[in-house]
């Protein structure tokens, strides 16, 4: 308790200097206590001086007094040469990622393992790197221990707590992979040739998204885009300014491809649900990108034009085109390719997606578990039956009801697998542009 | 060139399409002042509360037409954020007009539109037109105000978001426009929700570009970013980071 008391005042100090600063305002104070507390899982990024530098909910005014607390407890083990790593206290499960300077925290009771959400925070420190690069903070950091970050994040609220809410509701970022967008294999395959046609050389990367949805991409063979970058592309883009026909230029490190440096990153939303998105890494890519600029509205039409077509051709694959009598939800992720399909709930409402995406959770933590993963889980609720499957080239995720037989669901499932196999070049880009 | 004398020479007849002149536009100012609003109001006239911020910048175009001319508006709509200002430059450089926008209601923000002027006027194009607009005068539109005291009524819903604390204005228009006079800068004060004041910058803009500048022979193509090397980028490669001593990061 000592502890505690002695490091409160380092907490509070940003409270006092929290007028420049952009965290929102701190009207209200009682009932947005009562509200922030409530969330069932937090997130909080902190300096090792105990200054915040994110926190998706609650006021600064709220929070700083725990992050003291939590700064506090991180360096009383540093000190002793040891590092936090968990923290169980009730339903609650305290994790800790320490980067120096920076220490991550998540907060949860959602029943999440402790690995799971360690990689959720690394996630979440990936999207920091492609803000800023860590030799930048290490620099900014060593000059000041006490250095305020959240003047240099300023404006970057949205992107992390659009990652933040992800990660507690799509089971791709869990996985780590990536979610493409259900077309049409003809229409897929326009894209990549416009993509194609529209390649220049300075041109590294180039993606078409569709309702935030990867639907084709062309990358260098030596070099294919880590899923986490692209994860921090695909948020950055979810994110950006809806700019009607707007284009925007933005340096942007990732982390997994480079993380000293800055690439830059254009994105052209043709419509507001189709948007193209190209990175060049070189000095000169202010040149490369607007001679890409040119070249691209050259094939936009036709882009445009294909893009239509797929928006109008289902983009989501449903649980009635699948047709698998019992089969409620499915989800399959391809292990090669680190892309995954999700089926679209039909009969859920929110609650019951809640409930199914726990169920999901907590399938791949035992399948992906560290120390002696499992290759075939059946699990019974009183509300549904969840048949996960591992082989070393699919994961295969499936929900029936409550009441089925287990032989029947084998039935389904190898069923399910031969219409994925079927379904392969509209449910992922199989054939992705490479040079 | 030959539309020198398409201009002036159709300027009775205007029936006849003309070629747009291209004019590369460059808006700077603090973080959150306003600049993609004032754009998007002027693009494609509307207005979005609790707009994201820009991230980079955005590119926009827009024509318009101004007496017998028709001007298309390269607009780059940069980020006010402290860490994208070592890519101003970039953005800048070859530009041929500016709007320097700050907020009415935030002195701070005044300061910080006269440190990009002069910046402007250091770096950029010495024939450079800028204009410094004071924005969101529709939150003190019950102020003595010199610019459409009949017309700002939307008071009332804008003071929504500031429950508790009244928004006051805190640079008064006599004040930043002795600062443009002096400086050689256009003054508009402007309200991108309201749309008061914003079609008059372009145009006044539009007015003051020099004609000469307008139908240089180097532009071909992308105005700002054509095969002139006027954009230095090698002075280091390590992308923001490293650019710019006037950034910490």
């Amino acid at each position: 308790m000592e502890d505690v008391g002695a490091v409160e005042p380092v907490g509070g100090q940003p409270v006092n200097g929290s007028a420049a600063s952009t965290v929102k305002g701190a009207a209200s104070h009682d009932s947005q206590e009562s509200t922030w507390s409530k969330e069932k899982k937090h997130f909080f990024i902190l300096s090792s001086a105990g200054k915040p530098v994110y926190a998706r909910y609650g006021e600064e005014a709220d929070v700083s007094s725990y992050l003291g607390v939590a700064q506090a407890i991180i360096s009383s083990f540093e000190s002793s040469g040891d590092q936090i790593r968990c923290l169980n206290a009730g339903r609650h499960r305290f994790v800790f990622l320490n980067r120096n300077p920076l220490y991550l925290v998540v907060v949860s009771h959602t029943g999440e393992s402790e690995a799971q959400l360690r990689s959720q925070l690394s996630l979440l420190y990936n999207q920091l790197l492609s803000i800023m690069t860590a030799p930048q903070i290490t620099r900014l950091y060593s000059k000041r221990i006490n250095f305020d970050l959240r003047r240099f994040l300023a404006g970057t609220d949205n992107l992390f707590d659009s990652l933040v809410d992800s990660l507690s509701s799509c089971s791709s970022m869990e996985l780590k992979s990536i979610r493409c967008a259900r077309l049409e294999a003809p229409v897929r395959s326009a894209i990549t040739q416009a993509l194609k046609s529209c390649r220049i050389k300075d041109i590294r990367y180039a993606a078409v998204f569709v309702n935030g949805r990867i639907a084709s991409y062309s990358q260098p063979r030596s070099h294919p885009l880590h899923p986490f970058d692209l994860q921090i592309l695909s948020n950055m883009v979810h994110t950006s300014t809806k700019y009607g026909a707007g284009e925007t230029w933005t340096p942007l490190c990732l982390p997994r491809w480079n993380h000293t440096a800055f690439v830059n990153v254009y994105v052209n939303h043709l419509s507001p649900n189709v948007c193209v998105v190209a990175l060049a890494r070189d000095k000169d890519a202010f040149f490369a990108l607007s001679a890409y600029q040119t070249k691209l509205t050259q094939v936009k039409s036709a882009l445009r034009a294909y893009c239509y077509a797929c928006l109008t051709s289902a983009v989501v694959a449903s649980v009635a085109d699948i047709g698998i009598p019992g089969l409620r939800h499915c989800m399959f992720r391809s292990t090669q390719s680190k892309q995954i399909a999700i089926a679209e709930p039909i009969t859920y409402n929110e609650g019951d997606q809640q409930r199914l995406f726990g169920l999901y959770q907590h399938a791949s933590g035992l399948l992906h578990a560290r120390s002696a993963p499992i290759m075939v889980h059946y699990h019974t609720t009183a509300t549904e039956t969840l048949m996960a499957w591992s082989s070393a080239s699919f994961e295969l995720y499936a929900v029936f009801g409550p009441f089925i037989s287990k032989s029947s669901v084998i039935t389904a499932v190898n069923t399910l697998i031969r219409w994925i196999q079927k379904a392969e070049d509209a449910l992922f880009v199989s054939r992705p542009l490479l040079f | 060139m030959a539309d020198v004398s398409d201009n002036t020479a159709l300027s009775g007849s205007p029936s006849v399409p003309m070629k747009p002149v291209q004019v590369k536009l460059v808006l700077l100012g603090e973080a959150a002042v306003g600049k993609s609003s004032l754009v998007l109001r002027f693009v494609n006239n509307e207005f979005q509360e609790n707009k994201e911020p820009t991230i980079g910048a955005a590119f926009l175009t827009q024509k318009t037409r101004v007496e017998d001319k028709i001007i298309k508006f390269e607009i780059w709509d940069t980020a006010g954020q402290e860490r994208f200002h070592s890519l101003a430059p970039m953005y800048y450089r070859n530009a041929q007009a500016a709007i320097v926008v700050y907020d009415v209601t935030r002195a701070a923000s005044l300061d910080k539109a006269k440190s990009w002027v002069k910046e402007l006027q250091r770096q950029a194009n010495p024939n450079i037109v800028i204009a410094l607009a004071g924005n969101k005068v529709d939150l003190v539109s019950d102020e003595d105000d010199d610019l459409h005291p009949d017309e700002l009524d939307g008071d009332e819903e804008a003071n929504e978001d500031g429950d508790d604390m009244p928004i006051t204005r805190q640079v008064p228009a006599e004040e930043a426009r002795a600062y443009a006079d002096e400086s050689g800068l256009l003054f508009f004060e402007t309200s991108a929700k309201l749309g008061h004041g914003v079609q008059e910058v372009f145009n006044e803009i539009a007015r003051k570009i020099p004609i000469d500048q307008m139908l240089m022979p180097s532009r071909s193509g992308r105005a700002g970013m054509p095969g002139s090397n006027r954009i230095d980028l090698n002075n280091d490669g390590q992308g923001i980071g490293g650019r710019g001593g006037s950034c910490a990061c």
